[in-house]
C-alpha cells in the first residue's frame, strides 16, 4: 500500500513537472507576428485587426499592429525596421511595390524573418506569399457593373466621362483593380477619364478631394472608387457628392462595409464590390504561424478571399450582416 | 667713437626743445589715455562679466520656463478628463478580448496622431498595459519597458521602438479600471534641443542634467565639454525637475575683453601717432625759428650779416627774432661806436702824453738842471731830476691806461714843482685833497696836468706878477671832482661862455684858440664817463680862472677793461 503511494505520488510529480516544463517550453516559444496594414488612418483594415488578433489568441501567438496613421513608405519602412530590430517570428504587409521596401521585405527575409503580404502584394520582394483578393477580378466586376447600370440607364451609347479616385499609384492591388475595370467595359461603354484622384490612402482627403471636384466638374457622369476612402461618412457629410449622385451621376466602387452601404441606401453609390479583409486578418495570422510551427506553405503564392458585391437587390440583407464600425 | 658720437648726439636730441616739446606732449597724452584705457577695460570686464551673467541667468530661465511650460502642457494632455474610448479600450484589454475595439483603437489613434500634429516634439502618446500591451500612435504591439511608477515620472533619454531618441513622461492612468495602467508621451530630443537652443555667447550651450546628474540633453551628445574654464548658470525645472545649465566659455568674456583691449591699444598708438605727428608738428613750429635764430645767433656771433634772418608770422618768436636782429643791429653799432671811442681815446691819450713830453719842455729842465749843477746847487739838481723822473715815469705808468687818484696828483704834483723852479718861483701852487680816500681811487692818467698847465701858462704866466694854482680834490655823490683854480689874468665872459660851447660840442674851436688840451681831457673823460661828465670853466677877467673836472668812478673791473682795450 505505502509503495503504491509512493508509485502514484512519484508519477503525479512527473506529471506535473512534464506539464510545467511543456507549459514553459510553449511560453518560451510563443510566437510573435508583426502586422503592417498601409495605415492606421485607414478604417478598412480594422476588420483585419480584429481578427488577426482574435486568431492570434487563439493560436497563443502575440501579434504587433504597426503603421504610419498615414501611408507613407517612408512610415512604413521605419515600422518594418523596427520589426526586424525586435526580432519577431514574422512579418504580415501590405504595401506599396517599391523598391525600398522590396530592400527592407528582403532584409527581414535575410535575417531568417519569413515575411508574406495581404491586401497590397510585393512579388518582386521575395515575400513567401500573398493573401488577399483577386484585385484584377474586383475591378472588373465594378466595370461590369458599371456597364450594367448604364445600359440600364440607356446611356450606354453615349460619350461618358469618369473621375477615377485611387490611393498610391505604386500600389499594386490597385493598378489591378483599375486594368480589371477597364477590362471590363472595353469596347462597351465610350467612356473617357477626365481625371485620376490620388488621395494618399488618406480618408479625410479622399471626402475633400470627391467634393472639390464634383463641386467644379458637376457633369461628369462616372465616378469609379478603386477603394472605399471616402465611404466612412454619411452622404449628408458630402452634399456635393450627394447631389451629383441624384441629379444622375454613377458611382460604382470597391470596398464594402456598413458606413458604404449606408450610401448604396442613400443612392449615393450604385455599385460596390467588397473584399474580405477579417479572413485577411486572420488567414495571416494562420498561415504565417502554421509555417513557423511547422514549416508548411499554402502551396501557392497567392492565396485568395472572396469577393462580395452589394447593389440595391441585396442591400437589406447585406445591412442585417454587416455592423456600424462608427469610427467616424 | 662713433658710438660716443651716437650716445653724444642723442643725448643732444633728448634735451632739445623739440623733443621736449614732443615728449610732453605725448606724455600729456598718453596718461589720460593710459587711465582712461584701464578704467575701460576694468568696468567693462565688470560690467561684462555682469552682463553674460545676468543674461546666462535669463537663458536658463527662459528655457526652463519653455520646458516647464512644454511639459506642463504634456502632462495636462495625459491628466486630461477620463476619455470613453481609452477606458473601454482598456476594459476590453483587460478582458483579454478585442473584438468589437476597432472603433475604440481607432479614435484613440486618430486622438494621439492629432494630439502628435499639434504639438511639435511629441514623438508619441500610449497606453501601457501591466502585461506590457502597448497602444500607441504607431499601433498596438508589445513592450518591455512596463512603468512600476505610481507617479509622474521622466524617463530617459531612450531610443524608442522606431530608433528615435526621446525622453518618456509617463503617469499612471488614473481613471477607473486604469489599475496597471499608464499613459505616457515620448518628447524627442530635437524639441529639447530647440527649447535649449539659447546661448549666452557664441561658443556657450544649455544643457539639461536629471535629478540624479545624467545628462538629459547636451549639444555636445551626452557629455559635458569640461576642457575648458567656463561660467556656470543653473536653473531648476519646476516641472520636470531636471537642472538648466547654461555654460559660457570663460575664454569667449576674455577674447572679448582682448578684443576691448586691443581696441584701446589700437586707439591709444593711434592717437599717440596722431598727437606725435600733431607735437612734431607744433614743436616743429615752435622750435624751427627757435633753432633758425640759434642758428643765427651762432653765424651772427662769426660776424654774419643779420639781416639774413627771416622773419615770418607774428607770433611771439617772430618778435623774437625781430628784437633780436635789431639788437644785434645795435650790437654792432654799439661795438663800432666803441671801437671808435677806443681808438679816439687812445688818440687822445697819445696826444695828451706828446703835450705833455714837449722837446722845449725837457730841453729847459734839463737845461735848468745844468744850471743848477753848475751853480753846484747839488740838493735842488737832485730834488728837480727826481721831479722829472718822477714825472716820466707817472706818464707812462708802465703803459696802464688807469691810475690811482693819488698817482695823478703826485704827477701834477711834479709838474708844478717842476714849472715853478723853471718860472722863478713866479706862483705858489696848493694841492688839497679833502677826502683821503680819494687818493685811492681810479681815474684815467694824464687827466689833470693839461689843466695846470693852462692855469699856469694862460692864466698865471700872462699876468706878470705873483700868482697861485690850487688844486683841489673832492668826492661828490657820483663822482670825483677836481678844481684846478688861479688867480691870473681870467678871461671875458664871452669868451668862457664860447669855451664851455666848445668842450660842451656846441661851438667849433677856432683856429686861433685851439683848446687842445681842455679838449683832449673833455673827450676822454665823457668817452669813458659819459656826457654828463667833463669840463666846466668859470673865470672873471683880471680875477683868474676855475676849471672844474668832473669824472665818475671807475671801479676795478672797468679799469682793467679800459686798459685793456687800450
Amino acid at each position: 500500500m505505502g509503495d503504491l503511494h509512493k508509485s502514484t505520488a512519484c508519477a503525479g510529480i512527473i506529471v506535473v513537472v512534464l506539464i510545467l516544463a511543456c507549459w514553459g517550453a510553449l511560453a518560451a516559444e510563443q510566437l510573435t507576428i508583426g502586422f503592417v496594414p498601409r495605415s492606421l488612418g485607414n478604417p478598412i483594415f480594422l476588420d483585419a485587426f480584429e481578427n488577426a488578433h482574435q486568431k492570434a489568441l487563439e493560436l497563443g501567438v502575440r501579434v504587433e499592429w504597426l503603421a504610419p496613421f498615414d501611408f507613407s513608405t517612408e512610415g512604413q519602412l521605419a515600422v518594418i525596421e523596427s520589426l526586424i530590430e525586435q526580432g519577431v517570428d514574422g512579418i504580415v504587409v501590405s504595401v506599396n511595390d517599391v523598391p525600398e521596401i522590396q530592400a527592407a521585405i528582403q532584409r527581414a527575409l535575410a535575417q531568417g524573418i519569413p515575411v508574406i503580404t495581404f491586401d497590397a502584394d510585393s512579388p518582386g520582394s521575395g515575400r513567401l506569399f500573398h493573401i488577399g483578393i483577386d484585385n484584377f477580378k474586383a475591378g472588373w466586376e465594378a466595370g461590369a457593373a458599371l456597364v450594367d447600370i448604364v445600359r440600364a440607364r440607356g446611356m450606354d451609347k453615349q460619350h461618358l466621362t469618369a473621375v477615377i479616385m485611387t490611393g498610391e499609384p505604386d500600389a499594386l492591388n490597385l493598378v489591378q483593380r483599375i486594368d480589371g475595370f477597364f477590362t471590363a467595359i472595353g469596347g462597351k461603354l465610350d467612356l473617357q477619364v477626365d481625371e485620376v484622384l490620388h488621395n494618399q490612402d488618406n480618408v479625410d482627403l479622399a471626402i475633400i478631394m470627391v467634393e472639390d471636384y464634383l463641386k467644379q466638374n458637376p457633369d461628369v457622369d462616372v465616378f469609379f472608387f478603386v477603394g472605399g476612402w471616402p465611404f466612412y461618412v454619411p452622404s449628408d457629410a458630402m452634399p456635393a457628392f450627394k447631389q451629383w449622385a441624384h441629379a444622375g451621376g454613377i458611382a460604382v466602387g470597391i470596398d464594402i462595409f456598413y458606413d458604404a452601404l449606408l450610401l448604396l441606401r442613400d443612392g449615393v453609390l450604385q455599385y460596390l464590390v467588397g473584399q474580405d479583409m477579417a479572413s485577411m486578418g486572420a488567414l495571416g495570422v494562420e498561415l504565417l504561424v502554421d509555417y513557423l510551427r511547422t514549416g508548411r506553405l499554402p502551396g501557392t503564392d497567392f492565396v485568395e478571399v472572396g469577393l462580395t458585391y452589394a447593389s440595391q437587390e441585396n442591400l437589406q440583407e447585406l445591412l442585417q450582416i454587416y455592423e456600424p464600425w462608427l469610427v467616424k | 667713437m662713433r658710438l660716443t658720437k651716437l650716445a653724444r648726439h642723442v643725448r643732444s636730441g633728448i634735451h632739445s626743445i623739440r623733443t621736449r616739446l614732443i615728449l610732453s606732449y605725448l606724455a600729456i597724452a598718453l596718461l589720460p589715455l593710459a587711465i582712461l584705457g584701464w578704467l575701460s577695460v576694468k568696468v567693462y570686464l565688470g560690467s561684462m562679466t555682469e552682463r553674460v551673467t545676468d543674461y546666462s541667468a535669463e537663458v536658463v530661465n527662459r528655457v526652463a520656463q519653455d520646458i516647464d511650460e512644454y511639459f506642463r502642457d504634456i502632462d495636462f494632455l495625459l491628466t486630461r478628463d477620463p476619455d470613453f474610448y481609452i477606458d473601454q479600450f482598456i476594459k476590453l484589454v483587460q478582458n483579454n478580448s478585442v473584438t468589437n475595439s476597432r472603433k475604440y483603437v481607432f479614435r484613440i489613434w486618430e486622438d494621439f496622431n492629432n494630439l502628435r500634429r499639434v504639438k511639435p516634439g511629441l514623438e508619441d502618446l500610449a497606453i501601457t498595459f501591466g502585461d506590457g500591451r502597448i497602444l500607441s500612435s504607431y499601433g498596438f504591439y508589445y513592450t518591455d519597458y512596463v512603468p512600476q511608477d505610481s507617479e509622474l515620472k521622466l524617463v530617459g533619454p531612450r531610443v524608442n521602438r522606431f530608433g528615435r531618441e526621446v525622453v518618456t513622461m509617463v503617469r499612471p492612468y488614473t481613471a477607473e479600471g486604469g489599475r496597471d495602467v499608464w499613459v505616457s508621451a515620448d518628447i524627442n530630443l530635437e524639441r529639447l534641443a530647440s527649447m535649449a537652443n539659447l546661448k549666452a555667447s557664441p561658443r556657450g550651450y544649455v544643457y539639461i542634467m536629471d535629478r540624479d546628474g545624467q545628462i538629459v540633453f547636451s549639444p555636445h551628445g551626452h557629455e559635458v565639454d569640461n576642457s575648458e574654464k567656463v561660467l556656470i548658470n543653473t536653473v531648476d525645472s519646476e516641472v520636470t525637475g531636471w537642472k538648466i545649465v547654461s555654460v559660457v566659455y570663460a575664454d569667449e568674456v576674455e577674447a572679448e575683453l582682448a578684443y576691448l583691449k586691443r581696441l584701446t591699444y589700437g586707439g591709444i598708438i593711434l592717437v599717440l601717432v596722431g598727437v606725435g605727428f600733431l607735437a612734431a608738428y607744433l614743436s616743429h613750429a615752435i622750435s624751427h625759428p627757435i633753432r633758425r635764430l640759434q642758428e643765427f645767433a651762432r653765424q651772427a656771433t662769426l660776424d654774419a650779416a643779420a639781416e639774413d634772418l627771416p622773419v615770418a608770422g607774428r607770433d611771439e618768436i617772430a618778435q623774437l627774432s625781430t628784437d633780436f636782429r635789431t639788437m644785434l643791429a645795435r650790437i654792432k653799432e654799439l661795438m663800432s661806436e666803441n671801437l671808435k671811442e677806443q681808438k679816439l681815446l687812445r688818440k687822445l691819450e697819445i696826444e695828451s702824453l706828446t703835450n705833455q713830453i714837449k722837446p722845449h719842455f725837457i730841453y729847459n729842465t734839463l737845461d735848468m738842471i745844468i744850471g743848477q749843477l753848475e751853480k753846484e746847487q747839488t740838493e735842488e739838481a737832485i730834488y728837480l731830476i727826481e721831479a722829472l723822473g718822477n714825472f716820466f715815469r707817472l706818464s707812462l705808468s708802465q703803459g696802464r691806461e688807469v691810475v690811482q687818484v693819488a698817482s695823478e696828483i703826485e704827477h701834477v704834483r711834479n709838474y708844478l714843482y717842476i714849472q715853478q723852479l723853471r718860472h722863478g718861483q713866479g706862483y705858489q701852487y696848493h694841492i688839497q685833497v679833502q677826502e683821503a680816500e680819494v687818493l685811492d681811487y681810479l681815474m684815467p692818467r694824464l687827466l689833470l696836468q693839461p689843466l695846470v698847465e693852462n692855469a699856469i701858462f694862460h692864466g698865471i704866466l700872462p699876468a706878470d706878477r705873483p700868482g697861485r694854482v690850487e688844486v683841489v680834490v673832492s668826492r661828490s655823490h657820483d663822482g670825483i671832482v677836481f678844481t684846478v683854480a688861479d688867480n691870473g689874468v681870467g678871461m671875458e665872459p664871452g669868451d668862457v661862455e664860447q669855451l664851455n660851447r666848445i668842450l660842451a660840442g656846441e661851438a667849433a674851436a677856432q683856429e686861433n684858440r685851439p683848446c687842445f688840451g681842455l679838449l683832449n681831457v673833455q673827450k676822454r673823460a665823457q668817452l669813458i664817463f659819459g656826457p654828463s661828465y667833463g669840463l666846466t670853466l668859470d673865470s672873471e677877467p683880471g680875477q683868474g680862472t676855475r676849471t672844474i673836472l668832473k669824472i665818475g668812478f671807475l671801479d676795478e673791473q672797468l679799469a682793467l677793461d679800459t686798459s685793456e682795450s687800450a
